[in-house]
């Protein structure tokens, strides 16, 4: 079976997240150390090295017949990250072997005291205290270089893509207060915090949360400027919301998860709901985004036929081929699998495929070809 | 045993009040209530707590404020206890395996198992396999856990449960696994007796392999 393409893949992607009819299902897989074990290069050289990261995502691209929009080839970089994401992290070729994955060593590297400092001093003072705790190898003052270095990166590699038709889908992220304090708290700590001074996390967080939009905000439009396209969504990361009770939900997850997208659309900016863990018990709440404007992106821990269900009309739903399917699996549980999400959550568009987070760096490439294959082919919805 | 504390101690832990439950722990003690008649209170209101989890009322943030008065609670607890109880419901080894260093998940089990009056030997995150089957030996425990949140840790449990077998242990121990991923195929993948989804799981798969009267 082959679908007659008539879009573009920007054109499919736009028309899938404004809830549009599309010619097939857009397919975006997260592709990043997938790429380097694939070409047996070592992860530490690949995370190092962002042009050879990027050149052999390109070369998997093409290998595997392309896609509809790429992530950047090395996801990770710890200078980026820890503007939003202050948690510790493993790196291979320094804490970990040279072909290890990454992983975060999540600790509490921020103190109940730390609330008050944000509350006196605001987001910057706080960053500025808390980086030498996260990244203690780095010291302060290289910073601003490793930064620009990153964005010159993703700069090169968004107009190497761009040269060959490719939109880049995402780039910078863009991350809640509770992620934000539950990350450098630890999630024990900071849900121990909820209980013992909830008024004060709720302070801090409305004390950083405009820095913490504008931040995104600032880097979604620098890349606007740098590049033909910039990133089609700006990363929005969530995951340990889903820690909380309704009640805390209500208080110091949700309002906070609105205001960020909201001001993102205000600013035309599409977000990407990078939710992982499961989201299931949370969904009605996705309604109250604006209808169209946002991309909620699930990692096979949420059930996405009932994201179907209860948001199909009202946002795009991506997902969620799960990592232990893509590694354990055969291709034809795979291609199962996809057929299903394409008849069940491809119906009436609103659809992209992916890797339920990143493609698992141990999948089996014919897998992951295809998930891709089955993904570019089949769509039984036209007329 | 709830006349002499009235049920106002697993209520203090259901409502997840710390400082209340905090004290009634020392009142009690003080007043000479004998230590297991507290632990069972506190284990009642754990229970409870998991049939909450269960029911969807309660959420993970409320396992972790309750196992983190249950752990203050044991600790003023234990030193009047006589050696040797409090794990009354069987010994269990519990690790995150090697090349995994994730443990979220992993320490909410721990703290729920032991809740239910399991003993259990927490190993940590990035447990090399040997030290889990010296664990074993040592403590006899006949049901092991083991945790992994990314896909290359299957390949590390797999090869854990293979020396588990290798070292003549796998006939008496019953092996569990949990994490984010984890399902049917990677249980099957790995060689594992049964994989669970969250604390409940764990707590009826070992009142299972331990056969405790529930």
């Amino acid at each position: 079976m082959t679908v007659k393409e008539t879009m573009t893949p920007m054109e499919r992607i736009d028309a899938a997240i404004a809830l549009q009819p599309v010619d097939r299902v857009p397919v975006v897989p997260m592709m990043d150390f997938f790429c380097a074990r694939q070409k047996g290069v070592p992860l530490a050289q690949f995370i190092r090295d962002g042009d050879l990261g990027r050149d052999l995502l390109q070369q998997i691209f093409e290998e595997y017949g392309g896609w509809d929009a790429t992530f950047l080839g090395t996801t990770l970089n710890e200078f980026a990250w820890t503007l939003t994401l202050m948690m510790p992290i493993k790196i291979p070729g320094r804490e970990l072997p040279e072909n290890e994955l990454w992983q975060f060593d999540e600790r509490e590297v921020m103190t109940p005291a730390d609330y008050d400092f944000i509350l006196e001093n605001g987001w910057m003072p706080y960053w500025q205290q808390m980086f030498p705790r996260v990244r203690p190898h780095i010291p302060a003052h290289e910073v601003p270089v490793h930064l620009q270095a990153w964005l010159d990166q993703a700069v090169r590699d968004t107009l190497k893509w761009e040269s060959k038709g490719i939109l880049t889908f995402t780039g910078v992220a863009v991350v809640p207060p509770l992620e934000v304090f539950s990350m450098a708290r630890s999630i024990k700590e900071f849900s121990l915090d909820l209980y013992r001074r909830p008024d004060k996390v709720v302070a801090a967080m409305d004390r950083v949360v405009d820095d913490l939009i504008h931040t995104g905000i600032g880097g979604m439009t620098g890349m606007k400027q740098a590049t033909k396209w910039g990133f089609r969504t700006a990363f929005f990361a969530g995951t340990r919301a889903t820690f909380l009770s309704p009640k805390q939900f209500d208080r110091f997850a949700w309002p906070y998860i609105k205001k960020g997208v909201l001001a993102y659309v205000d600013a035309g900016i599409t977000p990407l709901l990078h939710f992982d863990s499961n989201w299931t018990p949370y969904l009605h709440y996705f309604r109250e985004l604006p209808r169209g404007k946002v991309v909620l992106e699930i990692d096979g821990q949420t059930d996405i036929f009932k994201a179907k269900e209860v948001l199909g009309d009202h946002l795009c739903i991506m997902g969620d081929v799960p990592a232990q399917l893509l590694k354990l699996g055969t291709p034809d549980d795979v291609r199962t699998y996809v057929k299903k999400l394409i008849d069940v959550v491809g119906k009436g568009g609103s659809f992209i495929l992916s890797t339920g987070c990143d493609c698992p760096i141990d999948a089996k490439p014919e897998n992951v070809k295809a998930m891709i294959e089955v993904g570019k082919t089949y769509y039984p919805h036209l007329n | 045993m709830t006349q002499a504390t009235n049920g106002k101690l697993t209520s203090a832990l259901v409502e997840l009040e710390e400082e209340r439950a905090a004290k009634l722990v020392s009142e009690q003690l003080a007043a000479g209530v004998p230590p297991l008649t507290i632990v069972d209170e506190m284990r009642r209101g754990m229970g409870e707590i998991g049939e909450r989890f269960a029911a969807g009322t309660y959420f993970l943030s409320e396992l972790i404020m309750a196992s983190e008065i249950f752990r203050a609670a044991m600790e003023k607890i234990e030193p009047h206890l006589a050696a040797g109880t409090g794990g009354e419901a069987g010994e269990i080894v519990f690790a995150t395996v090697k090349g995994d260093v994730h443990d979220i998940g992993k320490n909410i089990i721990v703290a729920m198992l032991r809740g239910a009056g399991f003993r259990v030997h927490d190993l940590g995150v990035d447990v090399p396999v040997e030290r889990i089957i010296e664990k074993l030996r040592e403590t006899g425990a006949s049901v092991l856990g083991l945790s992994a949140l990314i896909t290359t840790s299957f390949d590390s449990m797999k090869t854990t449960i293979e020396a588990v077998a290798q070292a003549g242990l796998r006939d008496r121990v019953k092996i569990m696994i949990g994490g984010g991923p984890v399902d049917e195929r990677v249980r099957a993948y790995v060689g594992a007796d049964a994989y669970g989804h969250d604390s409940q799981d764990a707590i009826k798969l070992a009142r299972q392999f331990l056969a405790v009267e529930v």
